[in-house]
């Protein structure tokens, strides 16, 4: 069924790439990730197709938000938290995917600019400390985030088939953070931008576990005294079923 | 199958949870305690949040106190004029401790001060549970008669009052002081503090035995709603999800833990119950010595 819709899908993106001037087009089959209760992670197709052969390069970004990165060090037998440190503006998530070796598809400089590949990610705060020491704070957050799952990168792995046609899959942990992802499509050709496209992953809460949260978050005395009474009817209860039990 | 938890913002396997409820529903089957000290470190090793597991075992204590509390009340097995004492000085270490676990945890040692705490205790505890449970072997065989309680200096400071059900004529600031730390203690830890409570009231108060179990459960019972609704109101960590199937769990145990408790010797227990506690604090500190998958923690400011 899902091939038949993806072929469906690359059809009608086919007979739009021949009528209209654009040179990208590039949809998700399902563009929506919800978190509810039985949320364990999430994968998404993207797929599109050219008009004009090319490279492509795709770069998902979560929302940025401040984080509080602890270092853990060894102190004589034991690892410890030794140092913490601020860092904003750093992306929840990322994935970069393209068709071939970054460096074979743009020059450094522009890469850098536009924050493409996770070298060349930029976050700011913890200015207090030396650059070469902040690198390394860098590298460990970006090191860290991919061990979890939350930055991934998959340069030259998207194919393109039939010079014209390209599918790619991302993938989310079950950790991702609510918001809006930015997803940037990038064709080009001997190292010039031809095409753009800018598109957007909606993951938000729902069901159960959005309602709890939100409870949670808003009234939180309430939700605290809510939870009270929850355990306090349970523990109620078995007492009560114990003692029809035991009588 | 695995299930989402919002508040701890990761998925965890729904049978893993409903284990671990389990089994803390035997322990208080059989002991009457919460079972937190053996919870909290589980999910925590589990890849929970360690502030969501504080908070969300404060709110299973809830219930599972309070169904042996209900128990003990019924067969007049409390000393409500102690209990009262206890709850006054539990509640207000219990706030303090929600704030200063804040403090611990905006200034990055809240892990480790968790870990330390956890390996010393359950060390003591674990080591105690297994001597004690081989020596009343011994002194069975023996027939030896168990000696009654010393008097203290500090049972006579004063504000005395007298305590009827615990047949004890003392100071309310020693049982107020007992309580008051192991309040802070229990909003830390995410337990309810009976596991030191009871030995405390047994030994340092010299309290009638019979006693002991349900006035600690009510302290316990009121703290850890003290603790729930701060937890949740400071720093939002109470996650009712995981509660709930910690306590579904644990209905099945408690029974469990009630029928066990009639076949089974109390020595094998405690000293079954003692090498888990003891294998849990090794395994606890040997993370501390182990190189770390990650050297970096990240937490995500909201």
């Amino acid at each position: 069924m899902k091939t038949f819709i993806i072929l469906y899908l690359i059809f009608s993106l086919l007979s739009k790439v021949s009528l209209c001037k654009e040179n990208l087009i590039a949809e998700f089959l399902d563009n929506q990730i919800d978190i509810d209760v039985g949320f364990t992670g999430d994968k998404l197709t993207y797929f599109g197709a050219l008009n004009i052969p090319g490279d492509i390069v795709i770069i998902v970004t979560g929302p940025r938000k401040k984080i509080k990165v602890l270092k853990k060090e060894k102190k004589i037998l034991f690892w410890i938290n030794s140092k913490s440190r601020l860092f904003s503006d750093v992306p929840t998530y990322y994935f970069v995917a393209s068709s071939k070796p970054l460096s074979l598809i743009k020059n450094d400089a522009f890469l850098k600019i536009n924050q493409i590949g996770l070298d060349n990610l930029r976050f700011e705060g913890a200015e207090e400390i030396m650059d070469n020491k902040r690198r390394e704070w860098r590298n460990g957050i970006i090191e860290t985030m991919k061990k979890k799952g939350n930055y991934n990168s998959s340069n030259g792995k998207i194919e393109i088939i039939d010079k014209y046609l390209f599918k790619t899959e991302i993938s989310f942990p079950s950790d991702i953070s609510d918001g809006k992802y930015i997803v940037d499509t990038l064709l080009l050709n001997n190292e010039e931008v031809i095409g753009s496209k800018r598109s957007f992953i909606n993951v938000s809460k729902s069901g159960i576990g959005e309602k709890v949260y939100i409870f949670a978050s808003e009234n939180s005395l309430i939700y605290g005294i809510f939870a009270v009474l929850i355990a306090a009817s349970f523990g109620f209860l078995v007492n009560e079923v114990m003692r029809k039990i035991n009588a | 199958m695995d299930i989402y938890l919002p508040i701890a913002e990761t998925s965890q396997n729904l049978f893993f949870l409903l284990t671990i409820g389990f089994f803390a529903g035997i322990l208080s089957g059989m002991f009457g305690v919460g079972g937190g000290f053996l919870t909290t470190p589980i999910l925590i090793v589990s890849g929970i949040p360690p502030a969501v597991a504080v908070g969300s075992e404060a709110n299973h204590i809830v219930g599972s106190s309070l169904t042996g509390f209900l128990t003990y009340f019924r067969r007049k097995y409390v000393d409500l004029k102690m209990g009262s004492v206890m709850i006054l000085g539990g509640g207000i270490g219990s706030v303090l401790g929600v704030y200063f676990f804040k403090y611990l945890s905006s200034i990055g040692r809240l892990e480790e001060v968790i870990a330390v705490a956890y390996i010393f205790f359950l060390g003591i505890l674990g080591i105690y549970m297994l001597f004690e449970s081989l020596r009343t072997k011994k002194n069975k065989a023996l027939g030896n008669l168990i000696k009654l309680h010393d008097h203290g200096w500090f049972h006579g400071l004063p504000f005395r009052l007298k305590f009827r059900r615990s047949k004890l004529y003392i100071s309310v600031i020693p049982p107020f002081f007992i309580s008051f730390i192991i309040g802070i203690i229990a909003s830390i830890l995410g337990v309810g503090g009976g596991f030191i409570l009871v030995p405390a009231m047994i030994y340092v108060l010299g309290m009638s035995t019979q006693v002991v179990i349900g006035t600690s459960l009510m302290q316990v019972l009121f703290v850890s709603i003290v603790s729930t609704i701060m937890h949740s109101y400071v720093n939002q960590t109470v996650d009712v999800i995981l509660s709930g199937f910690l306590l579904f769990g644990g209905v099945f145990g408690v029974q469990a833990g009630a029928f066990i408790v009639q076949k089974i010797s109390g020595e094998i227990i405690r000293l079954l119950l003692g090498i888990l506690i003891f294998s849990l604090c090794v395994f606890l500190f040997s993370k501390l010595l182990i190189d770390p998958s990650l050297l970096y923690v990240i937490e995500f400011i909201r």
